[in-house]
C-alpha cells in the first residue's frame, strides 16, 4: 500500500506508523515531544497545545493520545513547580490562581490531542 | 470514508477554532499570567536581591537580616538613602504605589470603576498639589538631596527587579517615583490622622437631635479624670499662663457651644467616607530612668492604625557617619518616622487636635462666583481628567477659594481648609530626629513638625524625657474673638480664619498657636499618651475629637502601680502592659448587666440568661482570645448600643456611623430619654438574649472564634484571598492597651519598647517583606499577636541573611 493510499484509507505516514506500533521508538517519540512541548510552554502557553498533540500523535491509539496529552499536561505541572524552587511550597494556597494553573495544564494539552484523530 | 473525513475535518475544526478562540479570549490573559511555566505572574516567585547595584550617589552595604531588615550602612548619606529607596521598593513597592494612586485620584486607573468615588474626592482635595507646593520647599533643604537620591534608588529598583505579583494582577506597571511621591506619603499619613470632619457631623447631629440632646450625648468633654497632663508639668516657659491670665482664652473656648446651620446631609456622608478609619489611635508611655530596673528612662509604643498584608510600616537601620537609627517607617517615606538611635527614642500618637475647618459660602446662580468680605470672586478652577480602567474616563472640574479646595457633590458644596494644604516641614522634622544628639536637637526638629498633631513621646541617653504636641494648631476668629472650631464657618463673611496659612503654597504661620504655647511636659517622670484629652485646662483649644479614656486610664494605672511596687520597671513590665486586654467597659457595665439578669422575673429563657450572667460574673473581663466571657460580653455590648441609640437615630435618619461612643453609652443615666421606652435593666437583658441567639447561630465557643486576624486583608485580597493572611485568634478589643478593632481592622500596627543606648525591641504585625513568595510575608504574625519582640538593635550580631553591595561610579 502507498503512501497516497494510506493516507486514502485513513492510516498514517509509514513513520509515523512505525513511532506508534514500536514501543522503543515511540518511548523516544514521546521524550522527543514532551521535552519539545515543554520547551515550547516555557515560552508561551500555546506550547502546552502543541505539547499535547505532539505527545498525542506518537500513541498508538486515540485513547492512549489523550492519555499522553495528559501525561505531557502532569509533567508541565511538575516541571513548573520544580521551576519555583522553595516557593513552590505556597501554590495549593495561591487560590484562585493556582486553578488557572492546573486547569491549563490539563486542557490545553487535552485540546491539543484532538490532533491525534486527524493524523 | 466520507465520514472518515467529515470526522477529521471537525477535528481540526475544533483544534483550530479552541486554539484560536483561548487566544482571542479574555482567558488569554488570564493564561498569559497564571499558565504553568511561561505565566508571567510566577516570575515574582523568583525574586531575590541581586548581590551588587550599581549607585550614582557611592558606594553603600546593605544586609537583609534574618527578620527581612535592611541594614544599610555608608560613608556618604545619599548613598545610603539611594540603598534604602532601592530596598524599600523591592520589598514594598505595590503598596507604595498604591498610596500614590489613592491621593492622585488615580486609582480607578487600575481598580477600575468602584474607586471613582474616591478619586474624585481625593483630586478634589488636591493632595497632590499640597505634596508638591512641600516639595518646593524640602528641595531646598539637604534633606531634599536624601529624598531625591531615595526616589532614584525606588527606580533603580523598579528597572532592575522583577515587579511584585500584585502588577501582573492588576495588569500594570508603575511609573517612575518622584520626590514629590514621597511628599505625598507624607500627605497621606496626616490625613489618615487628622483628616476629620467632625464639625459636618456635629452640626448634622444637633440639627437633627437638637441641641441639648446632642451636647448630652456628643459632649465636648468626657466626663473623666485620666488626661495626659494634669497642667503642673514643667514647661519652656510660663508664657502661656500669662497670656492665660490675661486673655482668658481658654475657658471660654472650652466652654462654648458652637449653633450653625448643618452641610448637606448626603455630603456630610459622603465626605465622613473619607475620614481616617474608626479606632485609629495609638499607646505611648515614658518613664524616667529613677523608676526603672537600669536607670534609663524606657519608652514604649504602639501606634493604632490600619492592619492589612502587608503591614503599614517598615523596619529599617541606616547607619552613616552622621546618623546611626532603627525603626519604623512607611514605605515611600525615606527616614524612620519612630524608633531609636543610638542616643534616643522617639514616638508617635494622634492628639486628635481640630486643624481642619469648613466654611459654607454664598455663591452665584452659575456657581462661578463666592461671596468674600463683601466682594464677589470667581473661584480658582482647574479641569482634571480622571483615567477609569474598563469604564468611562471622568472629567473633575477643581474649584478651590481663598481657604483651600471646594468640595461639591450633587449641587452641594463645602470649603475646606486643612493644615496638610500647604507645604509642611514635617520630613525635615523626622530627618532631624534621626540624626539628633541630643534633647535640644530633638527639640529643634519639633518646631519643624508642622503636620500631624501628634503626642511626641521622646526619651534619651542622657535620662532626658519630654512630651510635644506637634503640628500646627489653627487659631480662630469671630469679630476678633477666639472661638473654637467645632462648627462650619460662614467663609463669606471671613469667619474663623487661619492668620499666615497659605493653601498650596509656603504659610508663615504667624496666627498659629506659638510653639511654647502648645502643650507639653519637659523631662516627665511617668506620662502616658492614649489619644485621651490632652489636658484639662489647655491655653489654647486644641480639640474636641478624643479617644475615649479606657486605654489612658489603665496605662496609668497600671504604671502608677508599677512605680509604687518593689518590682522592677523593665522592659519585660512594658511589654506586659502592651499586652494588657482588660477592658474597662466590662468594669462599668457586667456588675449592671448582671444584677438587672438576676432581677429580672422568671421567664421564657431565663435560665440562659441566668447562665450566661454567671459566666459573666466570674469573667475577669479580659478580652482574651480563650474567653467565653469576652465573647459574651463583646456582643452583647454591640446588641446593647443597639437597642439603647439605634430607634431614636433612626427616627432622626442617622446611622450607626452617629452613635455616641461607648463612654457616653456606658454612663448613660438610667432616666436618660433613650430608656423611655424601655428601662435601661430591660434593654440589658433584651441586649443579652439577642447576643446569645447570635453566638450559638454563628457556633461561636470563646472571643477568639470571631475576634481573628482573618479582618487583617491585603487590598487585592477580595480576588486573590492568598494574599491575605491566615485566621489566627486574636486578643483584644477596641477599648483595650492591647488594642484590636476586628470589625475596622485597626490595632497595635507596631510595638517596641526602648531604653535609649542600652537596648530596644519591636513587631510588626505581619512581616517585613511585602513579597507573597518571601520568608518574611508574614513570618511575625504570631509574635505580634504575643507581643513575642525581636531586638531592635543598632549593632546586631552576625552576618546572616542576604547582603547586597551598592556600587558607586568611582568603585
Amino acid at each position: 500500500m502507498s503512501d497516497a493510499d494510506r493516507r486514502d484509507s485513513g492510516e498514517s505516514s509509514v513513520p509515523l506508523a512505525r513511532v506508534r506500533s514500536e514501543p522503543r521508538t515511540r518511548a523516544v517519540a514521546v521524550a522527543v515531544a514532551v521535552a519539545l512541548g515543554l520547551a515550547l510552554a516555557s515560552v508561551h502557553w500555546l506550547g502546552l497545545i502543541a505539547a499535547g498533540a505532539a505527545a498525542s500523535l506518537v500513541a498508538p491509539t486515540v485513547r492512549r493520545g489523550v492519555a499522553y496529552a495528559l501525561g505531557a499536561g502532569a509533567l508541565a505541572l511538575v516541571a513548573f513547580a520544580v521551576s519555583l524552587g522553595p516557593a513552590a511550597a505556597v501554590l495549593p494556597e495561591m487560590r484562585p490562581v493556582i486553578y488557572v494553573a492546573a486547569a491549563a495544564a490539563v486542557g490545553l494539552p487535552l485540546l491539543g490531542s484532538l490532533a491525534r484523530g486527524v493524523v | 470514508m466520507t465520514n472518515d473525513t467529515t470526522r477529521r475535518a471537525v477535528l481540526v475544526a475544533a483544534l483550530a477554532a479552541g486554539t484560536a478562540g483561548l487566544a482571542r479570549s479574555e482567558a488569554a490573559a488570564l493564561l498569559d499570567s497564571f499558565a504553568p511555566l511561561s505565566g508571567d505572574a510566577w516570575d515574582a516567585a523568583d525574586r531575590s536581591l541581586p548581590e551588587t547595584v550599581e549607585s550614582p550617589h557611592g558606594d553603600a552595604t546593605v544586609r537583609v537580616d534574618d527578620d527581612g531588615v535592611p541594614h544599610v550602612e555608608a560613608d556618604d548619606e545619599a548613598a545610603a538613602y539611594f540603598a534604602v529607596g532601592y530596598l524599600q521598593a523591592f520589598h514594598r513597592l505595590f503598596p507604595m504605589d498604591l498610596q500614590r494612586r489613592v491621593m492622585r485620584g488615580r486609582l480607578s486607573e487600575v481598580v477600575g470603576e468602584a474607586t471613582v468615588e474616591s478619586d474624585e474626592f481625593n483630586v478634589a482635595m488636591g493632595f497632590r498639589d499640597a505634596a508638591r507646593a512641600t516639595w518646593d520647599l524640602v528641595s531646598e533643604t539637604k534633606t531634599g538631596t536624601l529624598v531625591q537620591a531615595y526616589a532614584a534608588g525606588v527606580n533603580a529598583a523598579m528597572d532592575a527587579e522583577t515587579l511584585p505579583i500584585e502588577f501582573e494582577l492588576l495588569g500594570y506597571e508603575p511609573e517612575p517615583w518622584t520626590p514629590v511621591d514621597s511628599m505625598l506619603m507624607e500627605k497621606q499619613i496626616s490625613w489618615t490622622l487628622t483628616g476629620c470632619f467632625a464639625g459636618l457631623r456635629r452640626a448634622l447631629v444637633a440639627d437633627r437631635l437638637g441641641a441639648d440632646r446632642a451636647a448630652a450625648l456628643f459632649p465636648r468633654r468626657l466626663d473623666h479624670d485620666a488626661p495626659i497632663l494634669d497642667g503642673d508639668e514643667e514647661r519652656l516657659d510660663r508664657g502661656g499662663e500669662r497670656q492665660r491670665r490675661a486673655g482668658g482664652l481658654a475657658s471660654d473656648v472650652t466652654a462654648a457651644t458652637a449653633a450653625t446651620d448643618p452641610v448637606d446631609p448626603e455630603l456630610t456622608d459622603w465626605l465622613s467616607g473619607f475620614e481616617s478609619p474608626t479606632g485609629v489611635g495609638s499607646n505611648s508611655w515614658v518613664v524616667a530612668g529613677e523608676h526603672t530596673a537600669s536607670g534609663t528612662p524606657t519608652v514604649a509604643y504602639d501606634p493604632h492604625l490600619s492592619l492589612m498584608a502587608p503591614p503599614l510600616w517598615y523596619e529599617q537601620r541606616v547607619e552613616t557617619p552622621e546618623r546611626s537609627v532603627r525603626g519604623a517607617t512607611f514605605p515611600g517615606v525615606p527616614f524612620v518616622i519612630a524608633g531609636a538611635s543610638d542616643r534616643a527614642t522617639w514616638s508617635f500618637t494622634n492628639v486628635g487636635a481640630d486643624v481642619l475647618d469648613c466654611y459654607r459660602y454664598e455663591v452665584d446662580e452659575a456657581g462661578e462666583r463666592y461671596r468674600y468680605e463683601g466682594e464677589w470672586r470667581e473661584f480658582e478652577t482647574e479641569t482634571r481628567e480622571i483615567p477609569v480602567s474598563g469604564g468611562e474616563d471622568r472629567t473633575l472640574e477643581v474649584k478651590r477659594t481663598v481657604h483651600g479646595p471646594l468640595v461639591e457633590r450633587e449641587g452641594r458644596r463645602v470649603g475646606v481648609a486643612w493644615t496638610g494644604h500647604t507645604a509642611t516641614r514635617t520630613t525635615l522634622a523626622i530627618d532631624g530626629l534621626g540624626r539628633a544628639d541630643g534633647f535640644d536637637d530633638a527639640l529643634a526638629a519639633t518646631r519643624k513638625f508642622d503636620l500631624p498633631t501628634q503626642n511626641l513621646v521622646y526619651a534619651d541617653a542622657d535620662g532626658r524625657t519630654m512630651y510635644y504636641a506637634t503640628g500646627q494648631l489653627p487659631i480662630r476668629r469671630i469679630d476678633g474673638e477666639v472661638v473654637a472650631a467645632d462648627r462650619v464657618f460662614d467663609g463669606s463673611a471671613g469667619e474663623g480664619e487661619w492668620e499666615g496659612f497659605e493653601p498650596f503654597g509656603r504659610s508663615s504661620w504667624a496666627g498659629f498657636v506659638p510653639f511654647e504655647e502648645k502643650p507639653h511636659a519637659i523631662d516627665p517622670d511617668v506620662l502616658s499618651t492614649a489619644n485621651q484629652r490632652v489636658i484639662d485646662d489647655p491655653i489654647h483649644y486644641v480639640g474636641a475629637d478624643y479617644a475615649t479614656p479606657y486605654r489612658g486610664a489603665r496605662i496609668a494605672e497600671r504604671l502608677d502601680d508599677a512605680i509604687a511596687s518593689d518590682d522592677p520597671v523593665d522592659p519585660d513590665f512594658h511589654r506586659d502592659l502592651q499586652r494588657d486586654v482588660r477592658d474597662g467597659r466590662a468594669d462599668q457595665l457586667v456588675p449592671d448587666l448582671v444584677a438587672a439578669v438576676e432581677e429580672r422575673d422568671a421567664s421564657a429563657g431565663a435560665d440562659r440568661l441566668a447562665a450566661a450572667a454567671a459566666t459573666l460574673d466570674a469573667w475577669d473581663r479580659r478580652m482574651a482570645a480563650d474567653s467565653r466571657g469576652a465573647l459574651v460580653f463583646d456582643r452583647w455590648l454591640d446588641r446593647f448600643r443597639e437597642l439603647t441609640v439605634g430607634s431614636a437615630f433612626d427616627a432622626v435618619d442617622l446611622d450607626e456611623t452617629y452613635y455616641p461612643n461607648d463612654w457616653v453609652l456606658a454612663t448613660l443615666p438610667a432616666d436618660d430619654p433613650l430608656f423611655d421606652d424601655r428601662s435601661r435593666e430591660r434593654t440589658m437583658t433584651a441586649a443579652l438574649a439577642a447576643a446569645l441567639d447570635e453566638v450559638d447561630e454563628a457556633g461561636w465557643e470563646t472571643y477568639g472564634d470571631r475576634n481573628s486576624t482573618a479582618a487583617i486583608t491585603h487590598p487585592l485580597g477580595g480576588e486573590a484571598p492568598f494574599l491575605n493572611y491566615e485566621a489566627i485568634p486574636a486578643d483584644g478589643s477596641p477599648a483595650t492597651v492591647m488594642n484590636y478593632r476586628v470589625d475596622d481592622a485597626v490595632g497595635s500596627s507596631w510595638r517596641m519598647v526602648v531604653r535609649p543606648g542600652e537596648d530596644a525591641a519591636a513587631v510588626i504585625p505581619g512581616g517585613n517583606s511585602g513579597d507573597y513568595f518571601s520568608d518574611h510575608y508574614d513570618d511575625q504574625l504570631r509574635d505580634w499577636l504575643a507581643n513575642d519582640q525581636k531586638p531592635m538593635s543598632l549593632d546586631p550580631d552576625g552576618d546572616a541573611g542576604e547582603t547586597v553591595r551598592f556600587r558607586g561610579e568611582s568603585s
